[in-house]
C-alpha cells in the first residue's frame, strides 16, 4: 500500500489507493483543520503536496499554486509526501488540567458506586470444602444480598490472594442494580480505588477523579471536532463510510484516556487504581463512546439504540483504567436530551423541589427542563458550538488565558480567567463583548457591525465584512489578533436565539409564562461565571428578577460526580431520566417561528425585554452617520 | 330574542401615510395619495372605518419592457424607451401613483449612473403629477450611491422610497431623513423580519409612521398563500396594538404576475386556458384582490387593463364611508 508522509513532524501512514489525504492525515495522528468533516465545503484542509500522484477531485475554492485540499486529494498508486501549513493545523490541544476545590481525603466515600470491603472468611476444612469462589461470594452475600460477579481476571489470582491474606481479604466492588462486580481481592494496599468521572461534551470533555483529596480538573477538546462541529456531521460521518463509527469511537476514547492519564498522573496515582469511570454526555456523544451505531438518532422519528445502560466493562470500550473497571453512564431521556440533562437535573435538584424551576443547559445542543417534584418537560434546540469558543475565528474553551469577561468603563475592558495572558475568547466572554458592543452601537439589533462606529472595527482578511479587534496580537499569547468577526456574531445570535426560542415553545406548550418560574438556572461549561445582566440583554435569557437567575456551572460533571459518590443518586438519575418527558421541537410548528422572532438583539418582540431595550446607547452610536 | 352582535372591534388602527406634496406643500404633484387608516380588517365595512380606499400604482422601468410578456409590453410600445411619456401615460391610464423601478441602474442592466438615474426621476417629475414611488435594484452597492441622489433630486416631493433591508437600511434610511420621503421596508415572508426592519428604521430615527411594508409578493399561483397568511398574520398583530405592525402593505403585482406561467402562456399552447388577452389582465387584477384581502394597500401594477379592472372591483366591494 502507498505510504502518505506528513511534514513538518515524521508521521507517516500506508493506506489503500482511494484514501483522502485528510484521512490519511486523522490515521496518521495529524490534526488538520476540517469544519465539514471532510466533505469539500469549508475549505479549511489546504495542504501543499510535495512528491507523489495524486487524483484530484473538483473543488469550488480557489487554491494558490501548489495547494490542495486535503479532502478532495485521493491517494493513487505511489508514495505522498504532504506539507500542512500552519495555518491548516488543527491546534494539538494538551490536556489542560486546572486546580478546583480539593475533594475530601475519604474519597470515594463509602456510599459511592465503588465499595471497599473487609472480608472475614472462615477458612475451608474438609467440611466446609467449597471452592474459593464460592467462599468469596459467600462471604459478598453475607455483607450485602446480591448477585455478584468475579470476572476470571481476578479469580485466577483468588487462591493465591486469600491464603496469602489469612482470608481476610479486602474487596473491591462496584455496585451494579443487582449486586456488584468484584473488581480486585487483595491486600488493601495493591489498588487505592478511585472513579473517574468524564463529561463527554461535543465540543469539550472535562474530567475529575474521586480520589482522596483530588483536587485536579482536567480538560480537553473532543478530537471529533476534526469531523464536524456538532452531532448531526459527526453522525453523518458514521453513516457515510466503513470505519466510520469506530474511528469517531477510537477518537473520545483517546481524548478520555488522554484526560485519565492527566489526572492520575497529577494526583500520584496508577491507571490500575481507577476501578470505575462515570460518564456523562448527550445520547450521541455516549453513543459514540461506546461504539453505538447513531444513525437513527438524526433520522425521523429519532430513535438511539440505548437509553438506559447497564454497567459495562470499561475494557470493551477500550478505557485504559483497571482491567476490572466498570464504566457507568449516565441514563437518557431521548435522542436529543442525554445524560448531560439529567446529570444537570440531579446536581440542581429539580426534581426534588416543589416550585418551578427552569434548568437551561447552553452546549452545542441547548437544553431546556422545566419541572418541579410533580413533573418534568424539556426539550432540546440545536444551538452551535458559538458559546463554547468553537467554531469562531479567536474561540476559546473556558481555560487559563480565556478572555471571560469583557465591560466598558472608558473603553472596552476585558480580562482573562486566572489573569494569564489573552489567548481567545470564552463562552462567557462572548455574552460580554456582544452585549458591550450592543450597548455601545458597534453592532445593530440584528448584530450587524455598524461601520464608522468604533475605531477598533476593521474590514476582515481578504473580505468586505467588517471585524471588531478585541486584543491586537502582539498583546495575545499566541501573537494573533483576538477578534469578533461578522460570523462570530450571526453564530451567536443564532444560537442564543435557539435557545430562547425552544424555552419560549416549551412554556408554551405548558401554557405558562416566565412569570411562573421561580428560578431560572443556566448551565455550561463556558466560562467560571456569567454577567446575568448581559446575558438578558443579548436575549439569551429572559427579562425577569436578576435574582431568579442564576448561573450553575458545569451541572453535567457535578451530576456525574454525584452519582460516582452515591449509590442513591445512581438510583435517582435513573429515575430522573425516566420522569421526564420529551418535546420534540423540530417539527413544532411554532418553533421556526419564535427561532426568527428571537435572532434579535435582545428581541423582536420588545415588550419580553422591557429593562433592556429601547437602548439609550444604541441609538447614539446610530445617529452618528445620520445626515 | 335580539341577535346577538358578531362585531369585532380592535384596539388601534392601521397607520395613515401619505405620499407626494403639492405645491402648497413644497412639493410639485398634483396630487396627494393617503393610505392606510383602517380600524378593522379589510372590506369589513359593516365593522371598521376605512377612510382610504387602496392605491393603484403603475410600473415604469428605466430598464425598458425585455423579457415582459408580450401581453403587458403591447399596451407600452412608444413608451418603454421614455420614463416620462411612460409615467404621463400612467396618469392618462388612471392610476393613483407611479412607481419608477431603477433597473438600469444594475450592472447587468448597463449600470446607468446615480446622476443618469437622477434625471430619469426628474423627467417623470416633470411629465407627471402623480406621487411617485422610487424603487432601486436590491444590490446595495448600487442602491446606496444611486438612491441618495434620487432623493436629493425629489426633494421636498414626498416620494415613497424603497427598499430599505435588514442588512441594507442605514443609508437609504438617512437618505429619506434628510430629504422627506417615506420609506419602504422589505422582508421576504416572514412577520419577524418585517417586525425587525421597522425596529432598525426607528432605531436609526425613522418615525414607524413614515413605513410602507414590503412582505414581496407572490402572485395567484406563485406562493400566494404564503404572502397572505404572513400578511394577515402582522395584520391582526397590529390591530391588536403592535405599533410596529401598524404600516400599510405596497405589493408588486405587476411583476409578480408576469412571472406566473397560467398568466402569460399563449392561447395557442394551451387551448383550455382560452385567451391571454383575457387572462393575463384578469390574473393579475384577481392577484391583487386576493391580496387586498389580506391587507394590501398599495398595488404596483404593469398591465393597464389590469389597473381598470381592478378599479371596477374596489369601487364596487370597498366600503363607502358611512
Amino acid at each position: 500500500m502507498p505510504r502518505v508522509s506528513f511534514r513538518p513532524g515524521d508521521a507517516s501512514v500506508e493506506v489503500p489507493p482511494g484514501t483522502s489525504l485528510l484521512e490519511a492525515a486523522t490515521r496518521a495522528g495529524v490534526r488538520v483543520r476540517s469544519d465539514c468533516g471532510g466533505r469539500g465545503a469549508c475549505g479549511r484542509c489546504i495542504v501543499h503536496v510535495e512528491s507523489g500522484e495524486l487524483t484530484r477531485l473538483s473543488t469550488r475554492f480557489d487554491l494558490e499554486e501548489g495547494e490542495d485540499l486535503a479532502c478532495r486529494s485521493l491517494v493513487l498508486e505511489s508514495d505522498v509526501g504532504v506539507f500542512v501549513p500552519e495555518a491548516s493545523r488543527e491546534v494539538a490541544e494538551e490536556v489542560t488540567t486546572r486546580e478546583v476545590e480539593a475533594l475530601p481525603e475519604d474519597s470515594p466515600p463509602p456510599e459511592s458506586l465503588l465499595k471497599r470491603i473487609g472480608l472475614e472468611l472462615p477458612p475451608p476444612s474438609l467440611e466446609d470444602n467449597v471452592a474459593d469462589h464460592d467462599r468469596l461470594l459467600r462471604g459478598l452475600r453475607q455483607w450485602r444480598k446480591g448477585h455478584y460477579e468475579v470476572p476470571v481476571g481476578v479469580l485466577r489470582g483468588l487462591p493465591c490472594v486469600l491464603r496469602e491474606v489469612g482470608w481476610k481479604p479486602q474487596v473491591t466492588v462496584t455496585v451494579t442494580p443487582t449486586g456488584g462486580s468484584v473488581l480486585n481481592v487483595g491486600n488493601g494496599r495493591s489498588v487505592r480505588p478511585c472513579v473517574l468521572v468524564v463529561d463527554v461534551g461535543t465540543t469539550a470533555l472535562k474530567a475529575r477523579l474521586l480520589a482522596p483529596g483530588s483536587k485536579w480538573q482536567a480538560s480537553c477538546y473532543n478530537s471529533q471536532i476534526s469531523y464536524g462541529p456538532d452531532v448531526i456531521t459527526r453522525i453523518i460521518h458514521c453513516q457515510g463510510d466503513e470505519g466510520g463509527l469506530e474511528r469517531m469511537q477510537s477518537l473520545v476514547v483517546g481524548d478520555v484516556n488522554r484526560l485519565l492519564a492527566a489526572l492520575v498522573r497529577a494526583s500520584g496515582l496508577a491507571r490500575e487504581d481507577v476501578c470505575a469511570v462515570v460518564a456523562s454526555g448527550n445520547t450521541t456523544m455516549i453513543h459514540l463512546l461506546l461504539g453505538l451505531h447513531p444513525i437513527w438518532i438524526r433520522r425521523e422519528p429519532y430513535v438511539g439504540c440505548s437509553y438506559h445502560l447497564p454497567p459495562i466493562p470499561a475494557a470493551d470500550v477500550g478505557l485504559e483504567v483497571n482491567p476490572q473497571g466498570r464504566l457507568f453512564c449516565l441514563p437518557s431521556v431521548s435522542s436529543y436530551v442525554g445524560g448531560d440533562i439529567t446529570a444537570g437535573v440531579l446536581a440542581t435538584g429539580l426534581s426534588e423541589e416543589a416550585g418551578l424551576r427552569m434548568l437551561v443547559d447552553l452546549g452545542t445542543n441547548g437544553e431546556i427542563v422545566i419541572g418541579s417534584s410533580e413533573f418534568m418537560m424539556c426539550c432540546s434546540a440545536s444551538a452551535g458550538p458559538a458559546f463554547e469558543g468553537e467554531g469562531s475565528a479567536s474561540g476559546t474553551r473556558a481555560m487559563p488565558g480565556a478572555i471571560d469577561g469583557v465591560w466598558y468603563e472608558d473603553g472596552v475592558r476585558w480580562r482573562t480567567i486566572d489573569g494569564e495572558p489573552p489567548l481567545g475568547i470564552c463562552g462567557s466572554g462572548y455574552i460580554d463583548l456582544l452585549a458591550v458592543l450592543l450597548e455601545q452601537g458597534v453592532v445593530d439589533r440584528t448584530g450587524r457591525f455598524q461601520e464608522g462606529s468604533s475605531d477598533r472595527l476593521h474590514p476582515a482578511e481578504g473580505g468586505a465584512r467588517l471585524e471588531y479587534l478585541l486584543v491586537p496580537g502582539e498583546e495575545a499569547s499566541g501573537g494573533k489578533d483576538i477578534v469578533l468577526t461578522q460570523g462570530d456574531v450571526e453564530n451567536l445570535v443564532r444560537a442564543k436565539g435557539a435557545i430562547y426560542a425552544a424555552a419560549t415553545v416549551l412554556l408554551e406548550s405548558l401554557e405558562l409564562d416566565w412569570s411562573a418560574i421561580e428560578n431560572i438556572m443556566l448551565a455550561g461549561g463556558f466560562g467560571d461565571k456569567i454577567n446575568v445582566e448581559n446575558a438578558v440583554r443579548i436575549g439569551l435569557l429572559p427579562d425577569v428578577e436578576r435574582d431568579r437567575i442564576e448561573f450553575v456551572g458545569n451541572t453535567s460533571l457535578e451530576g456525574a460526580m454525584m452519582v460516582a459518590s452515591s449509590e442513591d443518586s445512581y438510583a435517582a438519575v435513573e429515575a430522573i431520566a425516566r420522569r421526564m418527558t420529551y418535546l420534540e421541537l423540530s417539527t413544532h410548528p411554532d418553533y421556526m417561528d419564535e427561532f426568527v422572532a428571537a435572532c434579535f438583539l435582545p428581541h423582536t418582540d420588545a415588550e419580553k425585554f422591557p429593562s433592556v431595550s429601547g437602548n439609550g446607547g444604541l441609538r447614539s452610536g446610530a445617529s452618528s452617520d445620520r445626515r | 330574542m335580539p341577535v346577538p352582535s358578531v362585531k369585532e372591534s380592535f384596539s388601534a388602527a392601521i397607520n395613515e401615510v401619505t405620499i407626494g406634496a403639492t405645491s402648497g406643500e413644497g412639493g410639485t404633484r398634483s396630487r396627494t395619495v393617503t393610505i392606510g387608516g383602517d380600524t378593522g380588517l379589510p372590506l369589513a365595512g359593516f365593522e371598521a372605518e376605512f377612510p382610504n380606499p387602496p392605491a393603484i400604482a403603475m410600473e415604469v422601468s428605466n430598464a425598458g419592457v425585455e423579457g415582459w410578456p408580450p401581453e403587458v409590453k403591447r399596451h407600452l410600445e412608444g413608451l418603454s424607451q421614455d420614463v416620462g411619456k411612460w409615467a404621463a401615460k400612467c396618469e392618462e391610464w388612471g392610476a393613483d401613483m407611479v412607481c419608477l423601478r431603477l433597473r438600469a441602474a444594475h450592472p447587468d442592466e448597463g449600470g446607468r449612473s446615480a446622476d443618469q438615474c437622477a434625471d430619469d426621476v426628474k423627467r417623470v417629475l416633470e411629465n407627471c403629477g402623480l406621487p411617485l414611488i422610487i424603487w432601486g435594484v436590491d444590490d446595495p452597492e448600487v442602491d446606496n450611491v444611486v438612491l441618495p441622489r434620487c432623493a436629493q433630486v425629489a426633494s421636498g416631493e414626498n416620494c415613497l422610497m424603497g427598499t430599505a433591508k435588514e442588512k441594507d437600511y442605514r443609508t437609504l434610511a438617512a437618505a429619506c431623513l434628510a430629504d422627506g420621503h417615506k420609506i419602504i421596508g422589505e422582508a421576504p415572508c416572514d412577520i419577524n423580519l418585517s417586525k425587525q426592519v421597522n425596529i432598525l428604521l426607528e432605531d436609526v430615527g425613522v418615525s414607524v409612521e413614515d413605513i410602507v411594508m414590503y412582505p414581496t409578493t407572490g402572485a395567484l399561483g406563485f406562493g400566494m398563500i404564503y404572502i397572505y397568511s404572513v400578511m394577515e398574520r402582522a395584520r391582526l398583530a397590529g390591530l391588536s396594538g403592535d405599533k410596529l405592525l401598524q404600516q400599510p402593505f405596497v405589493l408588486t403585482v405587476g411583476e409578480e404576475t408576469c412571472r406566473v406561467k397560467e398568466a402569460k402562456t399563449p392561447e395557442e399552447e394551451e387551448p383550455s386556458w382560452g385567451s391571454v388577452r383575457a387572462r393575463a389582465p384578469l390574473w393579475e387584477a384577481a392577484t391583487a384582490l386576493g391580496l387586498l384581502d389580506a391587507g394590501g394597500e398599495l398595488f404596483v401594477l404593469r398591465n393597464p387593463e389590469a389597473l381598470a379592472q381592478l378599479r371596477e372591483a374596489l369601487d364596487r366591494i370597498w366600503p363607502k364611508a358611512q
